[in-house]
């Protein structure tokens, strides 16, 4: 399977969560934390869902709890996806 | 006092099941990757045996079990093994790194017996909560091994079987106490309301947590002996066509859920997907748990007429956990009412369950309403719980009728509503609880999650409410600031505030307004004035305060 880049995780994280809340991407900042965005438990659901239908691995619902900002969530999808680690977070699912 | 000497009725029906059929599925559970186990009468039995049978040789006072499981098997086991051993159950939500002070704050109050959870959840637990661990007997049920033993029940039935902290808020909890014969007397109400039997397929996708998911989702199946399908709500939500696949593979006859989900479905299910898709197998569809529209289920029905779906399926109702679940609903086959009350119509929510009483009372003149006239709507019959775990002053929950007219008392709801020919209609709420998405919250835990979100905050007056916006309920956050001289400061505080509600709670702000000290109106006691202050915020009061 093709490695992903973690610019490409980025620049997808924040693509979708505009679209998910009718934002802006360019206001769309990966320090931020998610919750700034105008999230909530449906919406993120489908953001968690076109994550996983991008990067082809399945992820805990508690995903944007555990990494609140696009930053820190980014490094730690690029390290499941390239270390192939899944278990570790799936397991709680 | 004199003991019982059976069993509960209610666990006594589900030991008939288990004997009558053993070998029959009682749950199947989708897991969010689609595949589905399988759980028969005899295999749950057994696991909650001997999970019971751990539990009754631990001594405890009985301030019952938290569980605290993500939706699936090992749940159930754990709620039946509490209903085995006489141990109330006391099923809540996974606690949120955000929420940890509220979950201390909680377990303070509620001082269970035991937590019960799964090896993975433990982990979580301790992190957030180490000193839970040594405070409270924290049991992992999923990696037990059952025997073949079963579990006789003691004979000493304490009535409670369930505890559900839906009212209340987490600084000071208020859990309802569910008995045996609550949730008997339910139960029997929803079997009838919907002819369900042995053969019925049930399908619930409801937090399991939530009386809806806990009483409908997974008490009605086995209350019947008949199947229950489960999933987590993440599965049906991400992709409601994963809802239709469920009905339309497993023939499901009695499904439902809050009306948010019925508008979800229109909006996120490709036309595309409806084909071949049978949804003819549903007798009924239930709504309930928030306000029913008729927009919303005019429009589903049109959708999905094509699947075989007709707008009469759907069986709005009324209930909540202090009723146990159910206390009005429409009856099956028959149309839907509407009825218009000051400009705005309303769905009729059905007329009450047998052995429950519904009356619209006047809170401030204590009597009965004239016909047809709005006032609070209050309650009594065997389904009303015994009441909270905090023995709450009974003038707040309940109201008497003077005592010429009629000496009964009746549980007040809070919420707003009105009978025409006996059938409700609720309109709307006297108090300030908050709800969205189905699920309930209380301002106060939103206010103290706030004010806990960044430094400065820490003692400001802060006041949170909902208001409407296209017929959903939106979050308003009013928060007094000591100075607040530059822009970037206010955009820091107004982030920290959007972000804490999102972690702690999943919901979304959708105005905040940063006043100067002593904008806020209070009581002479210091209590935020919630309504007032809305209803300030409503006429415009506060725009561009700071």
């Amino acid at each position: 399977m093709k490695p992903v880049e973690l610019d490409e995780i980025i620049t997808f994280l924040k693509q979708v969560i505009a679209r998910e809340t009718k934002l802006d991407v360019n206001k769309i900042e990966v320090d931020q934390h998610l919750g700034v965005f105008g999230l909530d438990s449906i919406n993120s659901v489908y953001v968690l869902q076109q994550l996983e239908d991008f990067l082809q691995l399945e992820l805990s619902p508690l995903l944007f709890w555990d990494y609140p900002t696009i930053k820190s969530l980014s490094i730690h999808l690029y390290q499941l996806k390239n270390n192939g680690n899944e278990q570790a977070l799936g397991s709680i699912r | 006092m004199q003991l019982p000497k059976h069993p509960p009725e209610l666990v006594q029906r589900f030991l008939h099941s288990v004997a009558v059929h053993p070998d029959k599925i009682a749950f199947i559970f989708i897991r969010d990757s689609g595949k589905a186990d399988q759980l028969t009468y005899q295999s749950l039995y057994l696991k909650s045996s001997s999970l019971a049978r751990r539990l009754s040789q631990q001594s405890g006072n009985s301030g019952g079990a938290l569980l605290i499981y993500s939706a699936g098997f090992d749940f159930i086991i754990a709620l039946f093994a509490c209903m085995l051993a006489n141990i109330p159950a006391i099923p809540i939500a996974m606690p949120k790194p955000r929420t940890k002070d509220l979950f201390r704050h909680f377990l303070n109050h509620t001082k269970p017996d035991f937590i019960l959870t799964t090896t993975s959840i433990e982990g979580r637990i301790k992190k957030l909560l180490p000193e839970a661990v040594s405070t409270y007997c924290l049991m992992t049920t999923d990696s037990a091994e059952s025997d073949t033993k079963g579990f006789v029940p003691a004979h000493t039935s304490i009535e409670i079987a369930l505890i559900q902290y839906t009212s209340g808020t987490t600084t000071q909890p208020k859990g309802v106490k569910i008995s045996f014969e609550n949730l008997y007397h339910n139960l029997s109400a929803i079997q009838q309301h919907f002819e369900l039997d042995d053969k019925s397929i049930c399908f619930s996708w409801l937090p399991h947590y939530h009386d809806m998911g806990l009483v409908d989702g997974i008490m009605t199946p086995f209350f019947n002996g008949c199947l229950g399908i489960l999933c987590s709500p993440h599965y049906v939500i991400s992709n409601p066509t994963q809802w239709l696949k469920v009905i339309n593979r497993y023939r499901v006859t009695h499904t439902g859920g809050p009306n948010f989900f019925f508008e979800l479905c229109t909006e996120r299910i490709q036309s595309a997907s409806l084909k071949g898709t049978d949804l003819s197998s549903l007798t009924h569809v239930y709504v309930s748990a928030e306000p029913v529209r008729k927009k919303t289920l005019e429009k589903f029905a049109a959708y999905f007429s094509t699947c075989g779906f007709d707008l009469n399926l759907f069986t709005p109702g009324y209930g909540l956990a202090e009723a146990t679940l159910m206390v009005s609903c429409k009856a099956m086959d028959t149309s839907l009412h509407y009825f218009v009350n000051d400009g705005q119509e309303y769905v009729g929510l059905g007329k009450a369950i047998p052995g429950m009483e519904i009356k619209i009372i006047d809170p401030v003149l204590h009597q009965e309403v004239k016909l047809g006239d709005t006032g609070e709507i209050c309650l009594r019959g065997l389904s009303l719980t015994p009441g909270y775990t905090d023995g709450e002053k009974s003038e707040q929950t309940m109201i008497s009728l003077p005592a010429s007219y009629e000496t009964q008392s009746y549980f007040r709801t809070g919420d707003k509503g009105f009978l025409v020919a006996d059938e409700l209609y609720v309109v709307g709420r006297f108090n300030d609880t908050i709800h969205i998405h189905g699920l309930k919250y209380q301002p106060e835990d939103l206010e103290y999650i706030i004010i806990n979100s960044h430094p400065t905050l820490f003692t400001s007056p802060c006041a949170v409410f909902s208001i409407l916006k296209n017929e959903e309920e939106k979050i308003v956050v009013l928060l007094e600031v000591k100075e607040m001289t530059d822009s970037d400061k206010s955009i820091e505080v107004e982030n920290s505030i959007r972000d804490c509600i999102f972690q702690a709670f999943g919901l979304t702000v959708f105005d905040i307004i940063l006043l100067p000290q002593g904008s806020i109106l209070k009581t002479t006691s210091g209590k935020i004035k919630r309504s007032e202050t809305k209803f300030n915020y409503l006429q415009g009061k506060f725009s561009n305060e700071v």
